[in-house]
Parts: structure tokens; sequence; C-alpha cells
């Protein structure tokens, strides 16, 4: 009886709870669907016949979106793969290698993950201007393609290759490079699902520097993008809400592909210690 | 032939510098370069590129008379104070909650509490500008038609009146339900009966009594608090009156962070040895008692690990105010942020030497905060 009465109130409690969370997204995307005069005449959802696709399509036309969906994905793409490679390559050296310098490497980059990012905003914003990255990808790209966080993810996973592995396959005459792609990173593949899905939201969602560096809008990025239809497109919510939409689907889309890596990723660090 | 035998031990050397070496050079530039060069440019006034006057201290000391700064970090502080005290215990709660044997459709609440955090935080500052638009906004709407202190259609005091019931007969519900324990104890005559009740028991009926109590209406502490601060009504303006931009961001990155923690706590409630419980059991401990000297000291190293993180997450508040407020700050600088205040020195106003300053200032901020985080809880000695 008590357990029944117990067993009922967990399960109100976890959908009161799930309704809570989930009504802003359901409100985003009845506001995607209403027709510009019927946003704020119905709280969600308007009758079937009231929907309109009307929000996408002025989203394409009259705002070069896919223009802006293009460079984020350029943008993204790149830095995420650069960012994979650099940064496992360096894990399996430190995990599985002895050399010189090996500890400064580690205590310093430990250091700096302690430091809040900000710190360093002006500098770097003198230094991209001085090399000429300024209002390019290259400005957004070569300073966000080391990631010490990533580094770190790699290092920890690759620490349970067997020595005895490696030394099998130099005996076999493998190069370090190829036991570097034949056997640690397909080892680590779970790792990498995870490492791909936090870099891309990393970048995918970056507002402060691409912000500073980006001037031309014809290489805005999303968040951008975004940040300056809210000036100029203040009154039209459903565009608004249409592009906030869009912007989010990808991130979506890849975490429903890797969901089950990117938990244990998260996860890994904290709970193993 | 030879060529390739030497060629082989070479690059079996030099393997470990070759594949750190992508890494180093980027991160040195990249990096370490503009942070110790930040540190420098701490110590003069720039305006542009070009000009540098050196001033010593002078900016830091310019920080410690600066009534914006003074605001920012004031903000930057309530702001991070409720993303530990007020999310992080609701993220411990879901995961608890979450974290029941044979509990059906687990992976999918787990799911549906961490959605929000795919949400890119720019683009929750987009939803949320037009969810606290006032007249219109879906949270002006929702307050008005659940706890407005205007009239409201009679459908929904109705609502309210089921709602209050419920709440109210909970703990009577729950005291019926666990009466032959009673019983019992009480027949048993070793304690007395007011003694022998057990503290979640009482800890629940005092949680159902304060909250319906808050919700009475009229005299209740809600409608009351609403009514002093000028009444609810439809057309609030969250985000352009001083007392509301803070609740307004708080309200937010809860809604964004609740779940994204508790997958932490989640994970680390999953992990706790499940024959300490049984052990507990044997001694005799109650839920709540398990609770304390189980779970709390498993999954302690976790904790801390969240609490740090949250914290200097939190530091680092920017694109959410920013977005929401504008560059301003919003009414009176009551959202302006650190890291905003450093953006609107350095890339506004064109100091960066001022705002390297504020950097280092919130730098320093964030390592002596998880440092006495990290002391207080214990977690210090054991080098994590």
């Amino acid at each position: 009886m008590g357990r029944t009465i117990l067993r009922s109130l967990l399960y109100a409690a976890l959908a009161f709870c799930s309704l809570v969370m989930l009504t802003p997204l359901v409100w985003l995307v009845s506001a995607c669907l209403k027709k510009p005069d019927d946003l704020f005449s119905y709280l969600f959802f308007p009758p079937l016949r009231k929907l309109s696709l009307r929000n996408f399509g002025d989203l394409f036309t009259e705002i070069s979106f896919l223009r802006f969906l293009m460079n984020s994905c350029f943008v993204s793409g790149v830095t995420v793969m650069v960012q994979l490679f650099f940064a496992s390559l360096g894990g399996f050296a430190l995990a599985k290698y002895e050399f010189r310098g090996k500890k400064p490497i580690t205590i310093l980059m430990l250091a700096t993950m302690m430091i809040p990012g900000q710190v360093m905003l002006g500098p770097l914003y003198e230094l991209i201007y001085h090399i000429g990255f300024m209002d390019s990808y290259l400005g957004l790209i070569v300073p966000g393609c080391v990631s010490v966080f990533g580094m770190f993810l790699f290092r920890q996973s690759m620490l349970q290759i067997p020595d005895d592995l490696l030394e099998a396959g130099r005996i076999d005459g493998c190069s370090e490079f190829g036991l570097y792609w034949n056997v640690a990173l397909p080892v680590s593949r779970p790792m990498t699902g995870a490492f791909c899905l936090i870099s891309f939201m990393g970048t995918w969602n970056s507002f402060l520097w691409p912000q500073i560096v980006l001037h031309n809008s014809q290489r805005f990025t999303l968040p951008i993008a975004l940040n300056q239809m809210v000036g100029l497109y203040s009154q039209k919510y459903g565009v608004l809400m249409a592009g906030t939409l869009l912007s989010i689907l990808p991130v979506v889309i890849l975490f429903f592909i890797l969901q089950k890596e990117f938990i244990s990723g998260l996860t890994a660090g904290a709970v193993k210690g | 032939m030879i060529g390739s035998r030497s060629f082989f031990r070479w690059q079996h050397r030099n393997a470990p510098y070759l594949f750190v070496a992508p890494f180093v050079i980027v991160f040195c530039v990249f990096g370490l370069y503009p942070l110790v060069k930040s540190l420098w440019l701490s110590f003069y006034i720039t305006s542009g590129p070009k000009s540098r006057i050196f001033v010593g201290l002078g900016n830091f000391s310019f920080l410690l008379s600066d009534p914006d700064f003074h605001k920012a970090v004031w903000n930057t502080v309530v702001f991070a104070f409720f993303s530990v005290f007020l999310q992080l215990p609701l993220s411990l709660g879901l995961a608890l909650l979450l974290n029941r044997r044979r509990l059906w459709g687990r992976n999918f609440f787990r799911l549906v509490f961490f959605s929000p955090h795919l949400v890119g935080m720019v683009f929750v500052a987009v939803i949320f500008m037009v969810i606290f638009q006032p007249q219109f906004g879906l949270l002006n709407r929702v307050l008005y038609e659940f706890v407005g202190c205007d009239p409201s259609p009679r459908w929904f005091s109705l609502v309210k009146i089921v709602l209050r019931t419920v709440l109210q007969a909970l703990p009577w519900l729950y005291v019926a339900a666990s009466m032959p324990g009673f019983h019992r104890r009480f027949f048993q005559g070793r304690r007395f009966l007011s003694l022998s009740v057990p503290p979640r028991l009482l800890l629940l009926t005092g949680v159902a009594v304060l909250v319906s109590l808050v919700l009475q209406p009229e005299v209740g502490l809600l409608d009351h608090a609403l009514r002093k601060a000028g009444g609810f009504s439809i057309g609030t303006k969250w985000l352009g009156n001083r007392g509301l931009v803070m609740p307004a961001l708080i309200l937010t990155s809860l809604w964004m962070y609740v779940g994204f923690n508790m997958i932490y706590f989640l994970a680390a409630l999953q992990a706790v040895n499940q024959d300490l419980y049984d052990a507990a059991k044997v001694d005799g401990a109650n839920a709540w008692q398990q609770f304390l000297h189980v779970t709390l000291p498993s999954i302690k190293p976790v904790a801390v690990f969240v609490v740090v993180l949250s914290t200097i997450g939190s530091f680092q508040l920017f694109e959410l105010p920013y977005l929401l407020l504008g560059n301003s700050g919003g009414p009176e600088n009551a959202g302006l942020t650190v890291v905003m205040y450093l953006f609107q020195n350095g890339f506004e106003t064109g100091d960066l030497g001022y705002a390297s300053a504020i950097g280092w200032t919130l730098a320093l901020g964030v390592l002596v905060v998880s440092l006495v985080q990290m002391k207080l809880t214990g977690a210090w000695k054991r080098g994590d």
C-alpha cells in the first residue's frame, strides 16, 4: 500500500519535472509553426489548419540562413577534426611513452586548465590581428584547434592499452604512427565519439571569440548571426525561433548518434577520479 | 634497406616528440603566449593595438575602487551562489529519484532532463528572451494563469485548489500508509509515539505543509511577496526590472544545467557499492540515515567535482546576460557580470590592458574559491 503510493508519487514527481523541462522546447517548436499573427494568440500549438511553415521559408529567402549554417558546419567540422587528431596523438604520447619533458608539459597544461580562457582574450586578439587572421575562419580554427581537456581524456583512455600489444606491433614492423592509427585510435573509439560531441558542441555554440574575430556578415557563424537577427528582426519572433530551432538541430542529431559514448565519456573523468 | 632500418629506429626514438609537437606548438603560440602576455599587458593602459602606457599595478588598484566592477563581481557571486546552492541540490534530488531500482523509463527521463543542455547558451538566451517578454511571454502567461493575483479563469482556480489539497493531503496519506509500522512500535511500548516518528516522515510533512502555506491564497507567502513587490501582473518585465534580472538569469541557467549536473550525480550514485546499503539496513538505518552515512560519503568526490565545476562555470557567465540584456548589462547594471565587464572594456572601450587586469582578477578569484571549496570539503588531502 505504502509502496504503491510512494511509487506513484515518484512517477508524478518525475512527470512534473519532465513537463517543466520540456515546456520551453515544445514552445519553441510551436512558435516556429505559427503564422506571425498567431504567435501570441495561442499559448502553444494553434489548430491544425493554422499551422504554417512560412517562418522557415522567410528564414531562407529573407536572410541568408543557409550561408550561416554552412559557415558553422565548416568551422565546427574542421575544428573538431583537427582537435581530435592533435588531442588523440598527444594523448597517445603522454599515455604510452616515456620522454624528456613529459612531466613539465603535463603540469603546465593542467595549470592552464585552471585559468579561465577569457584571461587571454586581449593578447590573443592582438596576436590574431598581427598575423592577419582577423575576420577569417583561420582566426577561429587555429586558436581553437587545441583542447587540453581532450588530450587528457585520450591519455586516460589510452593508458589502458597493454604495452605488450604495442610491442608486438613493433616486432611485426609497424611504425609508431601506425601503432597510433591502427591500435590506439580504434581501442579508444568510445572516447572518440564522446570527444567529438563535446568538442562539436563547444565550437558550434561558441560565441564570444567569433564575435570578436568576425566582422563580415558573410562569414558569420550561427550564434553570431542569431545575435544580429535579435537586433534586426526583434519583432519577427517566428523567424527568430525557426532559426534557433534549425541551429539546435545538428547538435541534437549528433547527440542521438553518439548518445551512449557521450554519457560514458562525460562521467568517465569524474567517477573514476 | 639500411636506410629504412635507420628510419625505423629514428621514428621509434623520436615518436613521442613528434606526436606531442603539433599540440604543444599550437598550444604555446595560441595558449601560453597570450596568457603570459596578458599578465604583462595588465600593467599597461592601452587603447587600440598601438598606444600603451605603463601604469604598474594601477589597473588593479583602479579595479578596487571601480563601482561597476564591484557590481559585476557581486552579480557574478550571487549567480554562482545560486548555481551551487539551488541548482545542485535539485540535480542531486533528480538523480536520487532516477536511481530507484526497477524504475520504468529511466533512460527516457534522463534524456528529458538532460535535453536542455543540448541547446547552446546563445540559443537558450534567444529562446528565453521571448519567453520572458511582458504581456505575451510564456512565463508571464503561465504564472498569470496559475498563481496570478489578477482574477484568473475559474477552471484554473479549480486546478489551483486541487493542487493545494493534494499537497496538504500528502503527508496524511503517508502517515496512513505507514500506520501498521506505527502500531507495532506503539504497542510494543518501547517509545512514546511522538518520538518514534521517523525523521524522513517529519521532513516530508514539514515540506508539504510549508509548500502549501507558501501557496495559500491571499495570506500565503507567495501572494504576499507578490503584492509586496507591486503585484504580479502579466506585464512584468523580467529583463527590464532591476530586481527581476538576476532571478531571470538564475531561472534560465537552472533550466539549462540541472539535468546536466544530474548526469554526474546519477553516474556516481550508480557506482555506489550496494553492499554498503545492505550493511546499513542490517544495522537498522532508515532511508535518511542511509543517505547521510552511505550515499553522501560515497558520492563525495563527484559532488566536489561538480561543485567546483559549476562554480567555475558560473564565474565565466557571459552569453546569457549579453544576449538577454544587451551589452549594457541591464537596468542599473543589474545583470552585468565580470566577463561582460571584461568584454566591454577590452573590445568596446578598447583598453586591453584593463581587460587583462580584470581577467587575472577573475582567474585569481576562481582559483581561491575552488581551493577553498576543496579544502572545506576535504578533497584537498586526497590530491584530486
